[in-house]
């Protein structure tokens, strides 16, 4: 199994368009429909009467799908792994794009020792080695971690909390 | 495959209607396509009529297995009732070695993450664009 799939029922459900999911490497958001690669021969139709008609009644009824509609149920992007293939995925984007780096400077301020873990974008990252540490300007090298406050408007758009993003 | 028939047919879905098959030859035929058409005819030893063969043979050890089991006037069902007025069994049941050769094959396990397709995440940078030089994503 690729380390980066998720299972059919996952994507549908929890961890489906819109979702923030940690992969073994990076912390992505699941891309929406626009972002299904739908190759070769990933792309069918589930053909399942009795689930149609009843989700059409339903969104009928609330109003949230028109009446002319007739609705149909493509499956994700299924991973076929058979040599040769077409390759078929969901594009997941990364994000937060902000992080912490793990490793801990100390510096003085006012007299004091303060340690510290720097905030950093991702535009940031060393691009040699795929964005995934951030290396200070004395050449070391250090791993950063997602921050993790996010927040989402009404409409869904997600971005960081307030907090970081003053 | 059971839950292929129970899903397929709502008249096939009560616990109860597990010796109603043997009416249901419309039926029957959309199980065995249903799961012939989800495998590759390259990854099967025999291609798709060897597999067509196979489910076709467990039907038959349904219908013959809910045909004995109810004919002493019990009520026969999916898996709520106690073996043997039961068609499934767990794998480890002790009760399986006291079943009629038939009945022997419906032996499955609650779970399907095993076999569940997977869909393959594509991680790119926050624009969209492939990441480069991530070796971690090779």
């Amino acid at each position: 199994m690729n380390k980066n799939a998720q299972r059919l029922s996952q994507v549908v459900s929890t961890f489906g368009p819109g979702a923030m999911i940690d992969l073994p490497t990076r912390s992505v958001i699941v891309g929406g429909l626009d972002l299904w690669e739908m190759k070769g021969n990933s792309f069918s139709v589930i053909s399942e009467q009795r689930i149609t008609v009843r989700l059409e009644q339903l969104l009928k009824a609330q109003s949230r799908l028109d009446e002319s509609k007739v609705l149909s149920l493509p499956p994700p992007p299924i991973n076929d792994s058979r040599p040769g293939g077409l390759p078929s995925y969901v594009i997941a984007p990364v994000f937060p794009a902000y992080f912490v780096c793990d490793h801990v400077e100390t510096v003085t301020s006012s007299g004091r020792s303060v340690r510290r873990r720097r905030l950093v974008r991702w535009q940031d990252l060393d691009t040699t080695g795929g964005r995934r540490k951030f290396v200070f300007d004395d050449g070391k090298k250090s791993d950063v971690t997602p921050i993790r406050f996010v927040c989402a408007c009404d409409k869904g758009h997600a971005g960081l909390s307030a907090r970081f993003t003053r | 495959m059971v839950a292929v028939g129970r899903h397929l047919d709502p008249g096939l879905t009560p616990d109860a209607a597990v010796s109603v098959l043997k009416n249901r030859p419309a039926t029957r035929a959309a199980m065995r396509d249903a799961i012939v058409k989800r495998a590759p005819a390259s990854a099967i030893p025999g291609g798709s009529e060897a597999l067509a063969g196979l489910v076709d043979n467990l039907l038959d050890a349904w219908i013959e297995t809910a045909g004995a089991q109810s004919a002493g006037g019990n009520v026969f069902g999916y898996a709520e009732r106690k073996s043997p007025h039961r068609l499934l069994h767990m794998p480890l049941a002790t009760e399986i070695p006291n079943l009629a050769p038939p009945h022997q094959k419906f032996v499955a396990g609650r779970s399907t993450r095993d076999v569940e397709p997977t869909v393959a995440m594509n991680p790119r940078d926050p624009g969209g664009k492939p990441i480069a030089n991530a070796s971690d994503l090779a």
